[in-house]
């Protein structure tokens, strides 16, 4: 699996960690990560520490979890991204709308 | 025959190689009561004949043959077939690891040994026949989608790229990771001449990722073509996308606009950088300064920015595609190379702008394969330049206006405060000329007119900037931002439109009269084109009145120069 998720002892936090290439191929077990977690107020943490690389499809599954956040009342924090994927975010000015913390 | 494809399968008939006839008499037995038929063959040469000849739906084949054994006749038929799969099960007594190796490395399918039950190869042959059968239905399916693919892919490139304009100076280059691009490359005109192209690059790529080209396409036209300006074009291209796409589907584009003056208007939604050369040197970059259109439900504030291109400068609009080629090591192409590429006086005496990025990207890349879409547009500063100019001024006589029929209708629009920063009156004119009058190449004419006309009422009479401060090129730029600060703020101030068409025998005449809330200027000079070098106007500003004089029947300034009435004449071609 590509991506791994732990969902906090209090439930209120799911941190999500992708693997080097996020990228269409992580599209499956990426949604996998969140698609079940039905907790009003959820925090979805997404660490990005260890991806090098991320393409225009892995911005789009950002949007898919914002969207599932959002229909929580929930929020979307990416965390840690290296320099390569922090410029991929900024050209699509995704800081606009989600938290990215280094 | 000389090709395995002529004949389609037999499938009931099992062809059997075998030397020995007691062996032979045996497997027909079995193979006829499983209500099938057998064909025969008693060496290698012969199995591969009777297969081209008979084409059966399965082969027994025996190891140990005469003149060709039964592991190369396999490779032959194997690869006679090709993409054709012919189930091939050897049937011998020959014992040891490397026998049975061999013979399903030559391209068997299973392998029995003698002695066995009956059942056994039974089972094998009912098994291997159900397989070949899902293969051959999705061999048939397969075929059905690509050819799906194919007419959808010309469909595609014919009703969206094949209309596009000024390709005989633009260079584009497109080249799809799949058969199809999740790029779209746009160009169009703006009825006054000016060029607006657009690059955008969807999520991911393949039939799924071209679904909302068709209506970026229409729009981007359609506006395009009404004379809206790029700020509302892309608002309404985000509009009908956000609405369109599903979460997680969006579009990253630049947009360039290339007026007839030379200026150019450079917008960037996440696409990398759009940059201009300058001889080979890069003198801009307009980075990305809004997220991908389709997310949000509205744009946010746009900036574009502006910069004012001579003839021989190049614009370049690229795709990710190109920084993040990668070659066999894994290192990606990048801007540092790609400036290599475009500044090597090598290179640039050989080659175009577009040629040079993709000699080297070639290169770099070699055969390793390629994983995204990628796209160039190079947009020479002379694209817009004469070629395209202004119909000439109608010989129709004003007052041939003879006839009796009356056809005469009014149109006026009083825009006050913040509604002059968002509605575009030109735009809502042209339209309305043209939904009643028809389609015709004078609303170009008429599209300049009324644009240099508000333009100068807004500018000077409402937000008061001095056309002097265009003189200079950073005077250029400042005149700009200082333009678009003002609209932010403004809250006073009126300017109204009227328009007057009445149809003539054989054209029509357009009245055209808007008033703004200055305090007008000395019109005069302008007006007087013998002392236009005596005032010292200068190459970047003045042109406006000059434009419109030359277009115009007759142009009409009252009320101190607050009000300007104008009449164009047009005949019907």
């Amino acid at each position: 699996m590509s991506v791994t998720a732990i969902t906090s002892d209090d439930k209120k936090t799911v941190d999500i960690h992708v693997a080097e290439q996020f990228d269409y191929s992580a599209h499956q077990s990426f949604r996998e990560a969140y698609r079940f977690v039905d907790q009003p107020g959820t925090l979805f943490r997404v660490n990005l520490s260890k991806a090098t690389y991320m393409d225009s499809s892995a911005l789009g599954m950002i949007l898919l979890l914002k969207e599932h956040a959002d229909s929580l009342s929930g929020k979307v924090v990416l965390f840690q991204p290296n320099s390569a994927v922090n410029k991929i975010l900024s050209i699509a000015k995704f800081d606009q709308f989600v938290s990215i913390e280094a | 025959m000389t090709t395995a494809e002529k004949l389609p399968s037999n499938p009931n008939l099992v062809l059997i190689a075998d030397d020995m006839t007691l062996n032979q008499r045996l497997l027909e037995k079995m193979v006829t009561n499983m209500g099938l038929v057998a064909e025969f063959a008693s060496n290698g040469f012969e199995a591969v004949e009777k297969y081209l000849a008979h084409r059966p739906s399965l082969i027994l084949m025996d190891i140990n043959m005469p003149e060709m054994g039964g592991v190369e006749a396999t490779r032959q038929i194997k690869h006679l077939a090709a993409d054709d799969f012919i189930p091939i099960i050897f049937v011998s007594g020959a014992e040891g690891q490397d026998i049975i190796r061999n013979a399903i490395d030559a391209g068997g399918d299973d392998f029995i040994q003698r002695p066995f039950p009956f059942e056994l190869l039974e089972g094998k042959i009912v098994a291997l026949r159900r397989i070949a059968e899902l293969y051959q239905q999705v061999a048939e399916l397969n075929q059905i989608r690509q050819d799906e693919v194919e007419v959808a892919e010309q469909l595609f490139s014919g009703a969206i790229e094949s209309s596009n304009v000024g390709l005989d100076t633009i260079r584009m280059h497109k080249q799809p990771a799949t058969t199809f691009s999740g790029d779209v490359q746009l160009t169009a005109y703006r009825p006054n001449g000016d060029l607006n192209i657009l690059l955008g690059d969807f999520t991911g790529h393949g039939l799924t990722s071209t679904l909302g080209a068709l209506p970026l396409a229409e729009t981007f036209r359609a506006m395009t073509a009404k004379g809206y300006a790029a700020e509302e074009v892309i608002a309404q291209i985000n509009a009908k996308l956000f609405r369109l796409l599903p979460t997680g589907l969006f579009l990253a584009v630049a947009v360039v606009t290339l007026e007839v003056d030379g200026t150019a208007r450079i917008w960037n939604g996440g696409l990398p950088d759009v940059m201009v050369f300058s001889h080979g040197e890069l003198v801009k970059r307009v980075s990305s300064s809004h997220p991908p259109l389709g997310i949000l439900p509205q744009v946010n504030e746009l900036s574009f920015e502006i910069s004012n291109i001579q003839p021989e400068d190049h614009i370049l609009m690229i795709s990710d595609g190109v920084l993040e080629a990668e070659n066999a090591e894994g290192d990606m192409f990048g801007e540092a190379r790609m400036f290599a590429a475009i500044t090597d006086p090598q290179y640039r005496n050989k080659y175009s702008l577009v040629d040079s990025v993709l000699t080297s990207l070639q290169h770099f890349v070699r055969e390793f394969p390629q994983r995204d879409d990628i796209s160039l547009i190079d947009i020479p500063g002379n694209s817009v330049q004469s070629e395209h100019s202004f119909t000439a001024t109608s010989q129709l006589d004003i007052n041939d206006n003879d006839s009796d029929e009356l056809d005469i209708w009014d149109w006026g629009l009083e825009l006050q405060g913040r509604s002059l920063a968002r509605i575009d009156p030109v735009a809502q004119a042209l339209s309305r000329l043209q939904e009643s009058e028809g389609e015709g190449d004078h609303w170009h004419t008429v599209f300049s007119i009324l644009t240099e006309l508000y333009v100068n009422a807004l500018d000077h009479g409402v937000l008061k900037l001095e056309s002097s401060l265009k003189d200079s090129p950073e005077g250029f730029a400042r005149y700009f931002s200082e333009r678009e600060q003002r609209l932010e703020t403004l809250s006073w101030g009126s300017v109204s439109l009227h328009v007057q068409h009445a149809r003539l025998a054989a054209g029509g005449r357009v009245f055209i009269r808007i008033e703004d809330s200055g305090e007008g200027f000395d019109f005069q000079p302008w007006l007087n084109q013998e002392n236009t070098y005596n005032i010292g106007i200068g190459a970047l500003s003045g042109r406006g009145i000059e434009l419109v004089s030359g277009l115009c029947e007759s142009v009409e300034y009252s009320n101190h120069g607050a009000t300007v009435e104008v009449v164009y004449v047009y005949s019907n071609a």
